[in-house]
């Protein structure tokens, strides 16, 4: 991803960007139960936004204490979404670059550094366990 | 040597003080001041052609350094050929090669493109394999 932006590959880049993000945002879906048989983007996002709504109070058991966590990675994600708007679909429950889309040098790193922070959330709350897959 | 300015600071740099030691070698009036520089900048050269697998200058470098590290025992007369030896085929190696060019803001991106992600790379390393694909 990063030699891509050095060479001012920028729609290359932001391909290895969203794959990082999507089979991460994935392994965070298992993580919290998703129970739509697509796995994907949208079913993790849905699943998350569902969840920081209930509240800490409704949370299901095996993520009892995990509310911040929780709360935080669907912030990251939105900010994820919000970098990227209109410039990423992710309609069919799969991330995608839409057509003929240009990326500047600066979106490109916003969006960068805004799955690097995802991944870094990630890391720090999502158990180890977790990752055996 | 002209040539030598258009790729890289580095380069242009080790040809100025190449160039201006060289004719103290020449006329065989080298000092411990001179070889030394001569030396400092074939060792920095040394190592850019190993970063950019330029291996016949490599080579032809590693000959001239015993001649500047014995400028007193007769390595000067020597000095001077291989200098040239080494400038000369430098400048037809790297019309060989392909270079891209890159700015200076991505410089860090392509010489250490995991910069920052370490920790994701540990424990994520799988999924960034995966955006290799």
């Amino acid at each position: 991803m990063n030699k891509c932006f050095a060479l001012i590959r920028y729609t290359a880049a932001m391909f290895h960007a969203m794959q990082i993000a999507e089979a991460e945002a994935i392994e965070l879906g298992e993580y919290i139960a998703v129970t739509d048989p697509k796995r994907g983007w949208d079913a993790t996002r849905r699943k998350l936004d569902e969840l920081v709504k209930q509240g800490h109070l409704e949370l299901p058991a095996p993520l009892a204490g995990k509310f911040e966590f929780l709360e935080q990675m669907h912030r990251e994600i939105e900010t994820m979404v919000f970098a990227w708007r209109i410039r990423i679909d992710h309609a069919a429950n799969r991330l995608a670059i839409i057509p003929n889309t240009d990326f500047t040098p600066d979106i490109a790193e916003h969006i960068m550094g805004a799955v690097r922070i995802f991944m870094l959330r990630l890391v720090e709350g999502l158990p180890t366990t977790q990752l055996t897959s | 040597m002209e040539l030598l300015k258009a790729y890289a600071e580095i380069f242009a740099d080790c040809s100025y003080w190449l160039a201006s030691e060289l004719p103290a070698a020449y006329e065989r009036r080298l000092d411990e001041s001179s070889a030394g520089i001569i030396l400092d900048r074939l060792g920095i050269f040394k190592d850019e052609c190993e970063r950019l697998n330029l291996q016949m200058t490599l080579s032809l470098i590693k000959d001239a350094i015993p001649y500047a590290e014995g400028w007193k025992d007769g390595g000067a007369a020597l000095l001077h050929d291989a200098i040239h030896n080494v400038c000369d085929l430098f400048t037809r190696e790297l019309s060989q090669q392909l270079f891209m060019r890159i700015n200076a803001a991505g410089r860090t991106f392509c010489d250490d493109p995991s910069k920052n992600w370490q920790m994701v790379i540990k424990r994520f390393g799988r999924s960034l394999e995966m955006s290799k694909k």
